[in-house]
C-alpha cells in the first residue's frame, strides 16, 4: 500500500510545482504559498473534524510548520528564474538528506 | 552561483530535514495532525511574512484558483507521503519519492513548458528510473 501512496504523493506533489512555476513568474512565491495554505488547513481540518480526530500536540509540530514554509519559500523563489526541470530535480535531492538522518537516527 | 541555484539548494536542505523530523514525530502526533499542523504553522508563517515584509498584492480570480488547486494538491500530496511513512522505512519511501518527483517534474517541464531536453537530462532521468527499481526489489 505504502506504493501507492508513494505514487500519488509524488504526482500530487509534481502537478503542485509544476502550476507553482506558471504562477511564480508573475506572482511573489509567498503570495502564492499564502493562498495554498489558505485552502489546505481548513481542508485537511475538515477532514479531522468528520474523522473524530484525537489531536495530539508535540513541540516539533512547531518546528515542521516552520521548515515547511522556509523549504517551500526558498524552493519557490528558485523557480522564479530557474527552470522547473533544474530546480525540481535539486530539491528533490532533500531525499538524501532524509534518508541519511533515518539510517543514522 | 546562481542564486536560483543558491535557493534550490537551501531549500532542498530545509525540507529534508523537515520531512527528517517528520517521520520522527509521526508515530506519535498521527499522519493527519501532523499534515495540518504542518499546513497552519506554514499559513501562520507566511501571514507573519507577508504582513512583515508588506509584500501583499491582490490576484485576480484565475491565479487564485490556480493557488487553490496547489493548496490541494499540495495537501494531498504532503498526505500521501506520511501515509507512506506510515508504513515502511523513511530510507525507502524518500528515495523513492524523490527521484519520482524528479522524473515527473522533469517530464511537466519538457512537456508543457518547453524546456530543453539535454542528453545529460536524459541520463538523469534514466538513473533516477534505475534508482526507482533497485529501491523496490
Amino acid at each position: 500500500m505504502w506504493q501507492l501512496y508513494t505514487i500519488l504523493a509524488v504526482l500530487f506533489m509534481g502537478f503542485n510545482s509544476f502550476i507553482v512555476k506558471k504562477l511564480v513568474k508573475t506572482l511573489n512565491p509567498n503570495i502564492v504559498m499564502f493562498y495554498q495554505f489558505m485552502l489546505a488547513a481548513p481542508l485537511i481540518f475538515s477532514y479531522l473534524l468528520l474523522s473524530n480526530w484525537d489531536f495530539v500536540f508535540n513541540p516539533l509540530l512547531i518546528f515542521i510548520g516552520l521548515g515547511y514554509f522556509a523549504s517551500l519559500t526558498l524552493f519557490y523563489t528558485s523557480l522564479i528564474k530557474g527552470n522547473l526541470t533544474k530546480s525540481g530535480p535539486i530539491w528533490s535531492l532533500n531525499l538524501i538528506i532524509t534518508a541519511i538522518l533515518g539510517l543514522f537516527f | 552561483m546562481k542564486k536560483w541555484l543558491t535557493y534550490a539548494i537551501l531549500g532542498m536542505m530545509t525540507n529534508g530535514i523537515t520531512l527528517f523530523f517528520a517521520k520522527v514525530i509521526l508515530s506519535s502526533s498521527g499522519t493527519y495532525s501532523l499534515v495540518f499542523m504542518q499546513f497552519l504553522g506554514g499559513f501562520l508563517c507566511v501571514s507573519a511574512y507577508i504582513f512583515i515584509k508588506k509584500i501583499w498584492k491582490s490576484m485576480d480570480l484565475k491565479e487564485i484558483l490556480l493557488a487553490s488547486t496547489c493548496g490541494a494538491f499540495s495537501s494531498l500530496g504532503v498526505t500521501f507521503f506520511y501515509l507512506a511513512l506510515n508504513d515502511t522505512l523513511v530510507s525507502v519511501v524518500a528515495p523513492i519519492r524523490g527521484s519520482g518527483f524528479l522524473i515527473f517534474t522533469s517530464l511537466l517541464g519538457f512537456i508543457f513548458l518547453k524546456e530543453k531536453i539535454t542528453p545529460k537530462k536524459l541520463i538523469g532521468l534514466i538513473l533516477a528510473i534505475l534508482a526507482i527499481i533497485f529501491l523496490t526489489i
